[in-house]
């Protein structure tokens, strides 16, 4: 079935479907999208109502994940302290 | 994420190398907890990812005088990290589940879709009933309540070893795909395709509890 065609900024270019772009999400915000994909992506983001709300749970998906790191220790001073001397005594060894 | 400034790569190898006792620190501060995190990924248990960092220090410190810049410092420190800790979970596992067999290019060849083929209408586009619509509240500002993140982890804990170990490393540990590649011998295409379909089982179980 051949695409059907949207113009878009002053060009025509291949429909993508939303099956399509949601799995182009990634490749389009890691930035990998070849220029005439990403123009197609853009397309279909400027038209269609849905798609826009999917990147953007993407988006905020990405932000909650990260905010995992915020909830995770540090290191505990007892490790800290033990590795430390583990550094001292592994260095002066090395220089006997 | 905990971000640390440290001095470039050569500075902080002489410094170990002459026994700098600060640069050791600094560098503990930046890696250590990231390094017990990434080691669970493969042990599932938080004292041997405990003990795999420490015998991963100690080669550190051991080898930095044969360390000859090939790699970054730190894909350098994590890969003897995760080798260490890919032994160690194979030796003391009696029966390794078939997931966890699979490498990282082998998981990612498989056709997995971001989203179930049934979400969408013969014509690709979204069905009436299942199309995506604004959350009830951001992720972010529900964080606090402790419920979302517990929800977050169970879903990453859940997903198969390589997703997992993937979107840990990019998005909770915020690593550079370049550093996910190198530490997990991984292709780039291959790592998008394994971060695609974490982040989208992911914003799944955020859309049925924010939706719902």
């Amino acid at each position: 079935m051949p695409n059907m065609q949207t113009f878009y900024n002053n060009e025509w270019v291949d429909e993508l479907t939303c099956k399509e772009f949601v799995e182009w999400v990634t490749d389009y915000l890691e930035g990998t999208l070849p220029a005439d994909e990403r123009k197609r992506f853009e397309a279909h983001l400027a038209q269609c109502s849905s798609c826009p709300h999917y990147l953007e749970q993407i988006r905020e998906t990405i932000q909650a994940v990260g905010k995992l790191s915020d909830t995770l220790g540090e290191v505990a001073p007892e490790a800290r302290g033990e590795l430390l001397s583990l550094f001292k005594r592994l260095k002066s060894e090395k220089t006997d | 994420m905990a971000i640390v400034a440290l001095a470039p790569d050569q500075e902080i190898v002489a410094a170990l190398r002459n026994g700098d006792e600060a640069a050791f620190a600094a560098l503990l501060d930046a890696y250590h907890a990231s390094m017990v995190r990434v080691a669970m990924l493969y042990t599932g248990d938080r004292a041997q990812a405990e003990d795999v960092t420490q015998e991963t220090w100690v080669a550190v410190v051991k080898g930095i005088s044969s360390f000859e810049g090939r790699s970054a410092l730190k894909t350098w420190i994590f890969t003897i990290l995760t080798n260490r800790a890919k032994t160690k979970s194979q030796r003391e596992r009696r029966s390794v589940p078939f997931s966890a067999l699979q490498s990282p290019d082998e998981e990612a060849e498989e056709y997995e879709p971001a989203v179930a083929p049934s979400a969408f209408a013969e014509d690709g586009w979204w069905r009436d009933e299942t199309h995506p619509q604004a959350w009830r509240e951001s992720p972010e500002a529900a964080f606090s309540s402790a419920e979302v993140g517990a929800l977050l982890k169970q879903v990453i804990e859940a997903l198969p070893p390589n997703q997992r170990q993937v979107i840990t490393l990019r998005d909770v540990e915020g690593w550079t795909s370049d550093e996910v590649c190198n530490v997990l011998g991984v292709s780039e295409s291959n790592q998008r395709v394994l971060l695609h379909r974490a982040r989208a089982k992911v914003r799944l179980a955020l859309d049925e509890y924010f939706n719902a």
